[in-house]
């Protein structure tokens, strides 16, 4: 099928708008997760945890009662791990784990072992 | 009341209780797990133990426990028919810990008490790979040690060190003669423990021959955990103060 200059134009320039379109869409969904991220932090209290080092990476054990691992939210931050959990009554805990020079951020597993939610650091 | 002087401590006593025999005291200080608080208090909780005295020390920060309105000490000990219990709901700093573990060895001798049994935790590192922590004793002296070895479901500790209030109160009753057995359980170190302080509470219930049902314990052990959390926390401050992080490693 022909293709003409003018058709090209406008395709791209309705590109370009769409792509502009889905950026301003992202920048204020990130707006809202930041907002909640800081109102669930200001309203939270640290958990009890203990962590440990293996040569497979490192391990965060915590104590949140009433929660699962699907009630923990994790977010990698620059030099930093924030894990975010409400548990079933609603009470919201965080811990700021400061990331490990060794760490992938991106293999962190989340799991519940026993009655301890197990946030998994490996090395990379 | 009556109040009996120790040391800097004051024990405050409502009544004098009158133990059948053979009579045992249990003792649980916040440490590892918390599987001697959570356990101890389980117990006085369960078998339905009556308040009968209370530790007032004076000459420190004071810290009091309110109890549906009322304002307690948070040491505190119960008795049934031939069971005494002191409990301490709050961490407690190795000047008071070893003041408390003193201030035991005399009540024991007060109501001539048979068997003084501590019970606390031993950190493992793969304590969430097992599915049932094991207990492990330690006894005073000889006869005990002999009695302990013909009983099945728990262990001898074997070597290692036990340090803090429970090594003096082990200490003490070698010189008063009152016999004293921990029992200790794989556990955590600075995360509440209640499975291993479940592990406690049935070998005591067999030991001092009471029926003990442990399955209000773990159904509750969500809100139990959501409760003991500041405890756990004071703990984790105080026990690298009496030397390891720890009170009993093998």
């Amino acid at each position: 099928m022909p293709v003409f200059k003018g058709d090209v134009k406008r395709t791209v320039v309705e590109e370009i708008e769409e792509i502009r379109r889905e950026i301003e869409e992202m920048r204020s969904r990130i707006d809202r997760i930041r907002e909640t991220m800081f109102s669930s932090l200001e309203e939270s209290v640290q958990p009890l945890y203990t962590h440990y080092e293996d040569e497979k990476g490192y391990h965060y054990l915590i104590d949140v009662p009433y929660a699962n691992e699907s009630d923990v939210r994790l977010t990698v931050g620059e030099g930093e791990i924030l894990v975010l959990i409400t548990n079933k009554q609603k009470q919201r805990y965080s811990l700021r784990i400061r990331t490990p020079r060794a760490a992938d951020t991106s293999r962190i597993s989340i799991k519940r072992i026993k009655w301890l939610i197990h946030v998994d650091i490996p090395k990379g | 009341m009556k109040v009996t002087k120790f040391l800097d401590l004051e024990l405050l006593e409502l009544e004098e209780p009158n133990l059948r025999r053979p009579s045992y005291m249990i003792v649980g200080i916040p440490d590892a797990g918390l599987v001697g608080e959570i356990a101890t208090e389980y117990l006085i909780n369960s078998l339905g133990m009556r308040e009968f005295a209370e530790v007032s020390y004076p000459n420190s920060p004071y810290l009091v426990q309110v109890i549906n309105g009322v304002a307690k000490s948070p040491i505190r000990a119960f008795y049934s028919s031939n069971v005494i219990a002191l409990n301490s709901w709050s961490a407690l700093n190795p000047d008071l810990a070893f003041q408390v573990s003193g201030l035991v060895m005399e009540i024991a001798r007060k109501y001539a008490v048979d068997t003084v049994i501590s019970i606390t935790g031993v950190p493992v590192p793969n304590r969430l790979e097992l599915d049932r922590p094991s207990a492990f004793w330690i006894s005073s002296g000889e006869d005990l040690a002999e009695e302990m070895s013909k009983v099945e479901e728990i262990r001898k500790f074997g070597d290692g060190y036990i340090v803090g209030p429970y090594a003096k109160i082990l200490l003490d009753s070698k010189r008063t003669g009152i016999r004293n057995l921990v029992i200790t359980v794989e556990s955590l170190l600075d995360l509440p423990d209640p499975e291993a302080a479940i592990v406690a509470i049935e070998f005591i219930g067999k030991y001092i021959g009471v029926k003990v049902d442990t399955s209000k314990l773990e159904r509750e052990a969500e809100n139990i955990r959501s409760r003991i959390r500041e405890l756990m926390e004071q703990t984790k401050r105080q026990m690298p103060s009496f030397g390891r992080g720890t009170t009993t490693y093998a």
